[in-house]
């Protein structure tokens, strides 16, 4: 559908977008930003705490020192903050999720309490692998990410070694999603960033199920991010969040799927 | 002598009594034109007499020749001259070459004729050329003051006292006519009026009638000429009857390139647009940038902002009533219009002759042409507008019109390998309407309406894959005015509608289920009625009242939700078809007072009540059309309703040539209504829940100086507005400024004819930028930076300015038939960039490109961006008729 407004641009001439100076007011009230990911795979398992930013691009300040811990109404795991991140809580290596169980999260932090519940969902098997070359760029990939049938999203880690840089492991990161709803700048959506990846490249797929409320969270984080600046924007809004007492962001429990694959 | 005449009249009388009716035994029916002003019925007789070859006989003793009147006609048969007679109670029989003039016996017992001290000046005001109405005509008698307008048919009905009058009609570009007429009886007069056609050597001072523009004034009634709408420079040279609405104080545009206006705080789906009484849903071609209107057809665009007369009823803000063209009754023309988006065609005629005419019109877009050597995806690619008005005169008290509209837009796209999509949308509007005089002081009118919006987003054309919706309506009006005499008059009708909502499913083939089906279709039935009625109270005071009541019963088939107080869907609940299953009922009245202070200033006070009971169902914040659908007031959904309170004062100054206007208004809103964040619209049977309630208000001031004609005539206008939402469930129940709330706006038009060759525009806008919601803070999900909110339209666009430029080169020769023109024009001359959204969420490539990011490994750099539809933008048309 872009189609029709590209030749909408070239009808009317100079239409176009250009970069300002916008300074935002910045926010009243502080906030607990949470990003909690509980799957059903050992390692993966991690609660985040920031701090909001008031500039863009600015790094996020660290919640250190808080009480974490997640549990399924019979066990309980405290999570311990790491040493190299500030502000992300992990769970001890063994700590794993089980597929329909509810889980919750809490959080203390001086006088203040956090609570979010999810419930963990099956997840589908990974789409094949779609790929295609470059004719123009000879030797490099793009991936054609595939839809799965059931409400899910797919990260996909690229890692690849440039030969002029062989010491170096070059990644990249994005994200798939499928969900169920249909928005108007979901379908006309601006365009995006257009990744390529060297033959050499492997590719690290992570398949996460989305529970609804969890689909409901990641519409609204699309809303926001990929599909916001395009020729037909929705009323912009906050994200939907399990989090109690103010807190944004989101506590998921997500069985997983993962695979390795190589371009080349 | 006189036994003769008797005789005569007794072999009259017997003649008429054998005739089974004057038609059969009609003969030749010559066609003649006839400019009789105030002379005798024997001189007029005799004329006829000279003109025809047809004698007439009559009784002298029952005919007094004597009488004074005047009768105007232009290539009309006899027999309709000889009818307009009947108004003196003449009555006319052909007979070989004689022509037998009787009075019609009347009853001793007749009512009207014993009671009888008033006369009625009735007919029709007409363009001389094209012999199209003109709507809101004035008829005015010069030594009272007093005068009525011609209806949206061009019917005038003028009833006084019998004696001598001098009166003047006119009608706003149109050199006026002034007659003198010993009004004795009941008499029928058609005026033609010459239009004023600039490249005329003589300046013609002409004048718009104090009476008229006062009582426009007084109704809330504002008008568009046609030819301000083809002045005002277009999208890349097409002249737009929707956009051209923003020379109106109060209206307000949403964006550049956007068919979306809001009316004094109202929101879009607040404003009823009407084509020949007929609802147009969506009047916007490629997504907004176009509207479905095409100029050249259109005879007439009155504006009412709020304050709306009682028969127009369903929306809170304004109505827009487009009255299309009838078509040149003497002769047949073709006209046109190219530019580089589309090329219109007009043809208009007569059609069995002083009896019919009728006006086609068709406009069809090049783009797909355009876009060719740059696209190869674009399988089709394109707009048509199609508009139809036909009219028929049975009799001198009968006429029947009929009117279609029919707007399409396509857009289908095949990339390679992939499934043909797109996007269609279709407007068709249509109604049948028939006049009818029950006297020379009572008129109706009884209209079949039907109107039918469908729009589809094709995921595969060629399986018809498609989200559809759509609405549409069937609907019998039936209206009657009565004008017992100028400043009285007495209206009501009836409106009796269903109608269809299909609000957004997912269909494959030609099936009629959906596969994915979001919210259940509903019906609904609309029933009103209403009166209004205007007096004088005194020669300085007029009151205008009127009442509409209206019944909105909801019916079956219907799948209804009832929600909890948290908005969860707690029951489900299925109607049978045709079971009524909910209404609602609304009083709306509403009074004004019109006070003249002075011979130049009259002022005025009004206040309205109204209802709406369907919505456009869009969280869109964008200036396009796109994927909305209609829902009707339900038991979820409860009907808008808004009062509103404006009062106002008008200057003229002596000749009319310049009249300024100040009016204040206040509108309350109930059950405004708004959505939650990230709303779920789209396939979402449980919608409803996702809408909350409360209430608005707007208040302002509107000035409006303007200069109607001459070498230079243009208008100015500021308006000071503020539309505050207040929602309990939304922005914590903090009033908030609504998005299209705009304090500042200002207009300045102006049109400069040098010569006759000549025609320049200037047209510049100001006001201020939109609300919007911005961040006041950022945090990262996944690598994502994620804006949150504290307030919504807490910040605002920067304020919106343009200037447009046109010239209009005249290319007829002296007296040639074939009349045409070019236009250029610069669509937003200075090139101002008017932005309307802000971005927090792309970045900028090595490339120039900017795109949102798809690699989170590592924080993007993002950039903050704004866009615009358009810079300067030139262009050139071309029109012609002959």
């Amino acid at each position: 559908m872009r189609k029709l407004f590209i030749i909408l641009l070239f009808f009317v001439a100079a239409s176009c977008e250009k970069i300002v100076e916008w300074p935002v007011e910045n926010y009243v009230t502080p906030r607990l930003v949470v990003e909690g990911m509980l799957t059903n795979r050992q390692g993966l398992n991690y609660v985040t705490l920031t701090l909001p930013v008031t500039d863009p691009n600015h790094e996020p300040q660290p919640v250190s020192a808080a009480t974490v811990a997640i549990t399924d109404g019979e066990n309980i795991a405290v999570l311990s903050e790491s040493l190299d991140k500030p502000g992300t809580y992990i769970p001890d290596p063994e700590v794993a999720g089980v597929i329909y169980k509810p889980y919750r999260l809490y959080i203390s932090i001086s006088q203040y309490e956090f609570i979010a519940d999810a419930y963990m969902i099956p997840v589908t098997p990974l789409e094949e692998f779609n790929y295609y070359p470059l004719e123009k760029n000879p030797g490099y990939y793009a991936i054609a990410p595939g839809q799965s049938g059931q409400p899910s999203y797919t990260e996909y880690r690229v890692e690849w070694i440039n030969l002029s840089d062989p010491a170096t492991v070059h990644t990249s990161i994005f994200y798939t999603f499928t969900i169920q709803t249909i928005d108007v700048n979901q379908f006309f959506k601006p365009n995006a960033e257009f990744l390529a990846f060297p033959g050499n490249a492997r590719v690290i797929r992570t398949k996460y199920s989305l529970s609804p409320g969890h689909e409901k969270f990641i519409r609204g984080l699309l809303s926001e991010t990929e599909w916001n600046g395009g020729w037909f924007d929705l009323l912009p809004g906050n994200l939907h969040t399990n989090l109690s007492t103010g807190a944004v962001g989101y506590f998921a429990a997500c069985s997983v799927v993962r695979d390795t694959v190589y371009f080349e | 002598m006189a036994e003769a005449g008797k005789n005569l009249f007794v072999i009259i009388i017997l003649i008429s009594l054998i005739s089974p009716s004057r038609s059969f035994c009609q003969q030749n029916d010559p066609v003649i034109s006839l400019n009789a002003i105030n002379r005798s019925l024997e001189d007029i007789l005799t004329e006829l007499t000279e003109i025809t070859g047809y004698k007439f006989s009559y009784n002298p003793d029952n005919i007094s020749t004597d009488t004074v009147l005047s009768l105007t006609f232009s290539m009309k048969p006899l027999s309709e001259v000889l009818s307009s007679l009947e108004s003196l109670g003449l009555y006319h029989r052909f007979m070989k070459n004689h022509i037998i003039l009787r009075r019609k016996t009347v009853s001793p017992f007749s009512k009207r004729e014993v009671t009888k001290q008033r006369v009625t000046l009735s007919g029709y005001i007409r363009n001389r050329m094209t012999g199209e109405a003109l709507i809101g005509a004035t008829i005015a008698d010069l030594s009272s003051g007093k005068g009525v307008a011609a209806n949206g048919y061009g019917y005038y009905s003028f009833t006084v006292e019998p004696r001598v009058y001098d009166f003047y009609v006119s009608y706003i570009g149109y050199k006026p006519d002034k007659i003198s007429i010993n009004l004795l009886a009941d008499t029928t007069i058609l005026f033609n009026l010459e239009e004023n056609i600039s490249h005329l050597k003589e300046v013609i001072v002409i004048r718009d009638n104090p009476d008229r523009t006062a009582n426009r004034f007084a109704s809330g009634e504002m008008e568009i000429r046609t030819s301000s709408i083809k002045n005002i420079p277009g999208m890349l040279g097409e002249s737009d009857v929707i956009k051209s609405l923003q020379t109106i104080p109060g209206i307000n545009f949403y964006s550049d390139g956007s068919t979306i206006f809001h009316v004094r705080g109202g929101d879009r789906d607040q404003n009823m647009i009407l084509i020949d009484e007929a609802p147009v849903y969506n009047p916007a071609h490629l997504l907004g940038i176009f509207s479905a209107f095409t100029p050249g057809s259109i005879n007439n665009v009155k504006i009412f902002k709020g304050d709306m007369p009682a028969s127009y009823g369903g929306r809170l803000s304004s109505v827009i009533d487009v009255k299309l063209k009838e078509g040149n009754r003497n002769n047949l023309v073709v006209s046109g219009n190219t530019s580089p988006v589309a090329t219109t065609l007009n043809f208009e005629g007569p059609m069995f002759k002083d009896r019919s005419s009728f006006f086609i019109s068709a406009r069809r877009s090049h783009l797909k042409w355009l876009v060719a050597s740059h696209t190869t995806s674009v399988e089709k690619l394109h707009f048509n507008d199609f508009n139809l008005k036909y009219n028929y005169r049975i009799n001198s008290r009968n006429r029947i019109h009929l009117s279609y509209y029919s707007g399409l837009d396509m857009f289908q796209n095949r990339e390679s390998g992939s499934v043909s999509s797109g996007i269609s949308w279709l407007n068709n509007a249509g109604n049948i309407r028939w006049n009818h005089l029950l006297n020379d002081r009572l008129f109706s009118n009884t209209s079949l309406i039907i109107s039918n919006y469908d729009y589809n987003l094709f995921t595969n054309y060629e399986a018809k894959e498609r989200w559809n919706t759509g609405i549409s309506l069937a609907a019998l009006k039936y209206d009657i005015a009565f004008y017992p005499s100028p400043g009285n008059t007495y209206k009501a009708g009836i409106f009796l509608a269903t109608h269809f909502y299909s609000p957004g499913n997912y269909y494959i083939g030609s099936d009629a289920e959906p596969v994915t089906r979001g919210v259940s279709a509903r019906k609904a039935r609309e029933n009103a009625i209403y009166f209004s009625f205007e007096n004088e109270i005194t020669p300085k005071l007029n009151i205008r009242y009127g009442l509409r009541f209206t019944a909105w019963t909801n019916s079956g088939t219907a799948v209804e939700y009832v929600y909890n107080d948290s908005f969860f869907p707690i029951d489900t609940v299925v109607y049978p078809k045709n079971l009524n299953y909910n209404t609602y009922t609304s009083l709306e009245p509403r009074i004004g007072l019109k006070y003249k202070l002075s011979e130049n200033l009259q002022g005025k006070i009004v206040w309205s009540r109204n209802s709406q009971f369907e919505y456009l169902i869009s969280n869109s914040v964008s200036p396009f059309t796109s994927l909305e659908t209609w829902l009707p007031a339900s038991p979820n959904i409860k009907p808008m309703r808004s009062n509103q309170i404006t009062t106002g004062i008008l200057f003229n100054n002596n000749n009319e040539s310049l009249t300024v206007s100040l009016e204040a208004f206040y509108k309350e809103m109930n059950n405004y209504i708004s959505y939650v964040d990230h709303a779920h619209m789209l396939f979402n049977p449980h919608v409803e829940g996702e809408i909350r309630y409360g209430t608005g208000e707007s208040y302002g001031f509107e000035f409006l100086l303007q200069k109607p004609f001459g070498k230079i005539d243009g208008c100015i206008s500021y308006s000071f507005s503020r539309t505050i939402i207040v929602i309990p469930d939304i922005n914590e129940g903090v009033p908030f400024p609504a998005r299209y709330d705009r304090p500042h706006s200002f207009h300045f038009y102006l049109n400069y004819k040098p010569n006759p060759k000549w025609d320049i525009t200037a047209n510049w806008v100001y006001t201020s930028g939109n609300p919007i919601t911005t961040p006041t803070g950022f945090y990262y999900y996944n690598g994502y930076q994620v804006p949150f909110y504290d307030e919504r339209n807490n910040d605002r666009l920067p304020d919106y300015h343009r200037l447009d430029l046109s010239a209009e080169l005249n290319l007829t020769r002296p007296g040639s038939r074939y009349h045409h023109s070019i236009r250029f024009s610069i669509l937003n001359a200075y090139g101002r960039k008017n932005p309307f959204s802000i971005n927090f969420n792309k970045i900028l490539k090595d490339s120039g490109a900017i795109v949102v990011p798809k690699d989170r490994s590592t924080p993007p750099g993002l950039e903050t961006t704004m866009m615009y539809i358009y810079g300067a933008i030139p262009s050139m048309s071309y029109s012609f008729n002959f």
